[in-house]
C-alpha cells in the first residue's frame, strides 16, 4: 500500500518546531509539526510505500530505531489521511 | 479641507438628515443618514476632527441610521441601513449609537476585499504599526484605549487592512469601542477621555465609544509598516507579563480570527505568510493598564 498527496500545499516555516500547512485542494490551513511537513515533502516527490518512507527519513531524523520510527510516520500518515491531505492507494 | 466640527449643530444635523453628510474615514468615504439626536450628537463628539468628503467623491457606504414610519415611531425603535436595504432587525433606539458604530464595522467586514482583514486594534508608535489581535473579551479595546490616551495613534480598534504582499497596516482610525466595566476602568485611567453616547442593554451590555484620533496624524491614509503582532489578554489571576509567542501559532490564531482569510484562499495564506515572515509576536498578559502601556511602550521602542 502507498501513501500520496492530493496536492502540493504551501508552508510557513519559522523553524519552531511546527509549521503551517495550506492546502489547496480543500482551502484548509492546518498546523502541522515539523515531522509531519518532512513526510509530505517526501510524499510530493511521489507516491510511496511506510517502508520507503522510513528509509529516506531515517537519515533525516538520525532514528535509531526503525520500528520506533515506522510507529510515528504510521500515526501521522493516519492523521493526514484524516485531514484529508493524503490517501491510501 | 473642512472638517466635521466646522458644521453648526443645525447644519450637521440638516445634512444627516437629508443624508448628505459624508466623511473620510481611512480609505473609504462613508455617507450617513439620520433623523436621531444619539446619533448627532455622538458624531459630533467623536468625530469633529474627520475631514468632510466633497458631493462629487465616491462614497463606498451609504449607512443610515433611522426611526421611520409610525410603528417604528411609537415603539422607539430605529434601524441600520445600508444603501437603503435593511440587513438585520430593528433595535430600541437607545442602542442607536453602538448599532451605527456595529454597522460601520459590518460595512468593512463584509466588503473591502482587497486586504486581508484581521480581527484586531492596530496602534502606531514612531511610525509603525503593532497588530493586536484578540478574542473577544481578551482586553484588545481596552489596551487600545489606554494607549490611544497615552499618545499612541489608532490605526483601528477593529480591522487590520494588509495589502496582499505587503506588510502594511492600512489606516482606519475610528472611535474605540468599550464594553461593561471597560469603560469605568478608562474613565479612571484618563478622566478626560471624551465618550459618546452610551448604549445600555445591548446583546453585548452596555456600550459607549471614545474619540480615539488623538493625535496630529491620525487621519494621514499613507499605510505604515508592522512591527509586530501582540495578543493582549486581560487576567487577574495570572502574573503580568509580556513573552514572544510562535508565529506559526500566531498565524493560525490571526487567520482564524481574520474576516476574509478562508475566502482569500492561496492568496490569504500568502498575505498571512508575508506578514508573520516580518513580525516578532509577543503574548502581552495584563491586569494593571499602566503597567501595560509602559510594557507596549518599551517594546516598541526596542523593536528593529
Amino acid at each position: 500500500m502507498s501513501w500520496y498527496v492530493h496536492s502540493t500545499g504551501q508552508i510557513f516555516d519559522a523553524n519552531e518546531g511546527s509549521v503551517v500547512f495550506f492546502h489547496p485542494e480543500s482551502g484548509d490551513t492546518h498546523l502541522l509539526s515539523e515531522f509531519a511537513a518532512c513526510i509530505l515533502q517526501q510524499l510530493e516527490t511521489g507516491p510511496m510505500t511506510t517502508g520507503e518512507l522510513v528509509e529516506h527519513l531515517a537519515p533525516l531524523m538520525e532514528a535509531d530505531s526503525r520500528d520506533a520510527l515506522s510507529d510515528s510516520v504510521g500515526i501521522v500518515l493516519e492523521e493526514l489521511v484524516a485531514l484529508d491531505i493524503l490517501s491510501r492507494e | 479641507m473642512q472638517h466635521l466640527r466646522q458644521l453648526s449643530q443645525a447644519e450637521l444635523a440638516r445634512r444627516l438628515a437629508r443624508g448628505t453628510l459624508a466623511l473620510h474615514v481611512g480609505p473609504y468615504v462613508y455617507k450617513f443618514r439620520s433623523n436621531l439626536r444619539d446619533i448627532v450628537s455622538g458624531l459630533r463628539t467623536l468625530y469633529g476632527d474627520f475631514p468632510l468628503a466633497g458631493e462629487e467623491e465616491f462614497v463606498d457606504f451609504d449607512v443610515a441610521l433611522q426611526c421611520t414610519g409610525l410603528s417604528q415611531r411609537l415603539r422607539g425603535r430605529a434601524e441600520f441601513l445600508f444603501d437603503r436595504q435593511s440587513p438585520f432587525e430593528t433595535i430600541p433606539q437607545g442602542q442607536s449609537y453602538a448599532f451605527l458604530e456595529w454597522g460601520m464595522n459590518w460595512c468593512v467586514s463584509l466588503h473591502a476585499n482587497e486586504y486581508l482583514k484581521l480581527h484586531a486594534a492596530v496602534v502606531a508608535r514612531h511610525g509603525r504599526g503593532i497588530v493586536m489581535p484578540g478574542i473577544p473579551g481578551a482586553g484588545k479595546s481596552t489596551l487600545c484605549a489606554a494607549l490611544a490616551l497615552s499618545g499612541w495613534r489608532v490605526l483601528s480598534d477593529e480591522h487590520a487592512l494588509i495589502p496582499p504582499h505587503s506588510t502594511e497596516l492600512v489606516p482606519l482610525c475610528r472611535p474605540v469601542s468599550l464594553k461593561n466595566e471597560s469603560i469605568e476602568v478608562i474613565r479612571s485611567f484618563a478622566p478626560a477621555a471624551v465618550f459618546g453616547p452610551v448604549s445600555r442593554e445591548t446583546h453585548k451590555g452596555v456600550v459607549a465609544h471614545i474619540k480615539a484620533d488623538l493625535t496630529k496624524d491620525s487621519h494621514e491614509r499613507d499605510p505604515l509598516p508592522a512591527a509586530a503582532m501582540l495578543f493582549p489578554r486581560y487576567s487577574v489571576t495570572e502574573t503580568q507579563c509580556l513573552r514572544p509567542r510562535r508565529r506559526t501559532e500566531s498565524f493560525i490564531i490571526a487567520a482564524y480570527h481574520s474576516f476574509n482569510y478562508s475566502m482569500m484562499g492561496e492568496a490569504g495564506f500568502h498575505a498571512m505568510k508575508t506578514l508573520m515572515e516580518t513580525v516578532p509576536c509577543y503574548d502581552l498578559v495584563y491586569r494593571d493598564l499602566d503597567w501595560a502601556v509602559q510594557t507596549v511602550d518599551e517594546l516598541a521602542a526596542e523593536l528593529p
